[in-house]
């Protein structure tokens, strides 16, 4: 179908370049959105000095919930960046077309939340001057460790997999950006890396393209297994279990979905391109979306009813705790709204249309951060010994304005990430959408060098 | 008040009442008893004899005669106290733990003769006016001692009792016992040994005791009634002890050991995985470097 609407009405390559470089020229509303985001992080930023000052006592983390809202939004973080592999490398290698206008926005999302998340683990931090005793003392037995590494592989490669095939659309950025500040054409001139639209060249990037889109899928896997493992690796109640890893990752991939079809709203708005991500696109991010949530539901199923049929006594206190207890409440909202209710909406091919798409996409990213916390919290509150003889804050949780200030901070800063990347750089591949619209790269070479004189 | 008498306990005793009354609840001590001659004279190493039997078999019910830990709960008396003392001779005692009665169980083929007189003239040395014969074993007076015999691993113990005099004596039937010093305490070895006529007794050390890195061992003589004959101690360091191969596991390459004791199958993939994956990196940065030449 997808190949059959491009077809029927043909875009000029000048018509191309022109929608998707003009919201890099065009500012409307973009000096208050970023005074939104810097307002957030100014407060996030004062909030952490006072947290480096007076120690981690200004969160509600104590002895017994020593990983609070961090942890959780640090699960929430990595997840949602895993997008960028699935779109990008899983379904681009298989070949599927309509993800093109999509790959480059799956990927920004990965290096703005990617690299925020390890920023949150800091933050976790009594200490964070010592951050650095990590690699320097770190034990390869730890699994934190091995998050270290995999966070940082991962920040890498999808930076890689960001800026290759960024590489052929700089020289339209080259021509028409002439009227930007000197330092973007800085920018522009540096990323190019001496990119003339050779043929030789083409293949070269996509070859390593190809290579590194290969690489990411283990590494993919494997960081948010390994995040999965920093809590499986235990014998805690409600964590000790052995579909962690495939749990995280199905959980990723809903998640970083839901952020995607946020995305397509916004920029297919805002940057009006309803043109290229269009109600088509919506519809097959939709579907996507329902596959994975009904796999995340199956991956649910298995790890609340397994240990509810047996019922062993420490798991009891836990799973009543959730299914009728202190934490039923955020549960089965986070169950039926953020999972059970948006897969048999977008069964319908009504809901996968934008506006619907956006809405059930807010509710499915809200259900899954609260279940990152659902599933971090409930079980530092059931250790093995009973909690007693303790002040009485020890033996609840729930974050302090300070906690909540520091993760905004972080959602802010993983946004803005974005809008800068997306200010800076088309948010589709030109030379992509072109070759798809069966122009040659010739007749680019040409419009490059026309353009130029 | 109303709660000291339990319906439970209220039964209970009305069962024993019941009992001691269905049986014949009184001693029949026949006039021969009183008359029975004693087979030997009694002596105070005798009467050492019958404290220990009569640890063993006695204690659990009448405790130690004259301290008052006997059972009431099944009536059974102290038999130290000078009430029963002066009412039963030797014989009549003799009779009375020999046929049993009620609770009282018969010892008839439970102990041969000698030791039911042991433990008579133990229980009547209470008695004042009984007459013991012999020497008293003074603890301070008794020494122990060992020699030992390499070449079999032989542990021959000497006990041996200075008197009045000073003059030391060999120790006949005193039981010895062997210990192996440990770090917490010390662990008995082997069963007791007996002295002879010789205050002799041999002592076989087994070969399978733990010692140190070179087989070195703490070997310990004690009398076993320290009671008697106290608490005097010999001790000597042999290397009688298996060699010890001692594995730090704090030293071997374990999940929770230092990073410098990783264990390798880890640490191996750990490189490999992340090695392979950077060096890939590495090879894509470097040939984004080379896109300009690509393009000549
Ligand atoms: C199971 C507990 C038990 C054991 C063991 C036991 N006795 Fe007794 N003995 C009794 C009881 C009960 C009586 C009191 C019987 C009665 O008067 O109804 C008793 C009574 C006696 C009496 C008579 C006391 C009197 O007041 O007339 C003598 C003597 C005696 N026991 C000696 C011994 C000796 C010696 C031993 C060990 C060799 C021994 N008993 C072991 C329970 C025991």
């Amino acid at each position: 179908m997808s190949e059959v609407i491009h077809k029927d009405n043909k875009k000029s390559l000048s018509k191309i370049v022109d929608d998707l470089t003009k919201p890099l020229k065009r500012h409307y509303g973009f000096t208050p959105w970023i005074l939104f985001l810097t307002a957030i992080m100014a407060l996030g930023i004062w909030a952490y000095i006072i947290q480096i000052r007076d120690g981690l006592g200004v969160t509600a983390m104590r002895d017994y919930v020593s990983w609070g809202l961090y942890i959780a939004s640090f699960i929430f973080f990595i997840a949602t960046a895993l997008i960028g592999m699935l779109i990008s490398a899983v379904l681009g290698l298989i070949g599927i077309k309509w993800i093109t206008p999509i790959a480059r926005i799956a990927e920004m999302i990965a290096i703005g939340f990617a690299m925020w998340a390890g920023l949150i683990i800091i933050f976790d931090m009594g200490r964070p001057d010592r951050v650095l005793n990590i690699f320097l003392h770190g034990r390869i037995q730890s699994p934190i460790v091995w998050d270290i590494t995999v966070v940082t592989t991962y920040v890498a490669i999808s930076l890689i997999l960001y800026l290759l095939p960024l590489i052929p659309d700089i020289p339209f950025l080259k021509k028409t950006m002439t009227d930007q500040p000197k330092w973007k054409q800085k920018i522009y001139a540096v990323l190019s890396f001496g990119f003339k639209g050779h043929t030789e060249q083409y293949k070269l990037i996509k070859r390593l393209t190809r290579i590194m889109a290969i690489l990411i899928i283990p590494v993919a896997l494997a960081i948010h297994t390994v995040t999965s493992w920093l809590f499986a690796l235990t014998l805690r109640v409600g964590w000790d279990s052995t579909i962690f890893g495939p749990y995280y990752v199905t959980g990723a991939f809903v998640t970083g979905g839901a952020a995607v079809l946020i995305a397509m709203f916004i920029f297919s708005r805002d940057f009006r391109l309803k043109e290229y991500i269009t109600d088509f696109h919506f519809d097959k991010m939709g579907k996507l979306l329902v596959l994975l949530m009904l796999v995340y539901l199956y991956f649910n199923i298995n790890e609340y009813l397994v240990p509810a049929y047996k019922m062993k006594t420490l798991d009891e206190h836990h799973l009543f705790g959730l299914f009728t207890g202190k934490f039923a409440l955020m549960f089965w909202t986070v169950q039926l709204g953020g999972l059970i209710i948006p897969i048999i909406l977008m069964l319908f091919k009504k809901m996968r249309r934008p506006t619907p798409s956006l809405i059930i996409g807010i509710a499915v990213v809200t259900g899954a951060f609260f279940k990152r916390y659902l599933i971090t919290i409930p079980t530092l509150l059931h250790p093995h010994l009973p909690i007693q003889n303790v002040p009485a804050e020890f033996s609840t949780y729930w974050p302090t304005a300070f906690e909540w200030s520091i993760t905004m901070m972080a959602v802010a800063g993983a946004v803005l990430i974005i809008t800068i990347l997306a200010k800076l750089f088309p948010i589709m591949p030109i030379w992509e959408i072109a070759h798809e619209e069966g122009i040659t790269n010739e007749e680019i070479n040409k419009f490059v060098e026309e353009k130029n004189n | 008040m109303k709660h000291i008498l339990k319906p439970r306990k209220t039964t209970f005793i009305f069962i024993l009442l019941i009992l001691s009354f269905s049986v014949n609840a009184q001693w029949n001590i026949p006039d021969y008893a009183k008359n029975t001659k004693l087979p030997t004279e009694p002596t105070y190493k005798l009467t050492e004899t019958g404290k220990q039997l009569f640890i063993k078999n006695c204690i659990q019910c009448h405790g130690l005669p004259g301290e008052g830990k006997n059972n009431t709960a099944i009536n059974a008396p102290d038999l130290g106290t000078a009430d029963y003392q002066s009412k039963h001779n030797a014989g009549q005692f003799y009779y009375q733990f020999n046929e049993g009665m009620g609770f009282m169980p018969s010892f008839k083929d439970k102990l041969n003769k000698d030791d039911k007189w042991s433990i008579t003239f133990y229980v009547k040395s209470f008695d004042k006016g009984f007459k013991i014969t012999g020497e008293k074993i003074k603890a301070e007076n008794c020494v122990i001692d060992f020699k030992t015999e390499d070449s079999a691993r032989t542990l021959i113990a000497t006990a041996n009792i200075i008197d009045k005099n000073g003059i030391s004596k060999p120790a006949e039937g005193v039981e010895i016992n062997f210990f192996v010093k440990r770090i917490f305490g010390n662990l008995p070895i082997g069963e007791t040994v007996i002295t002879d006529q010789n205050g002799t007794a041999v002592f076989k050390f087994p070969d399978n005791i733990p010692g140190d890195e070179n087989g070195k061992i703490k070997i310990i003589a004690k009398f076993k009634d320290s009671d008697a004959y106290g608490t005097a101690m010999k001790s000597a360091e042999l290397n009688w002890g298996t060699h010890l191969h001692f594995v730090n596991p704090v030293l071997e390459r374990t999940l929770w050991g230092p990073n410098n004791r990783v264990p390798l199958w880890l640490l191996l993939s750990f490189l490999i995985v992340t090695g392979s994956v950077w060096l890939t990196i590495f090879y894509v940065v470097f040939q984004i470097t080379q896109i300009k030449k690509a393009g000549k």
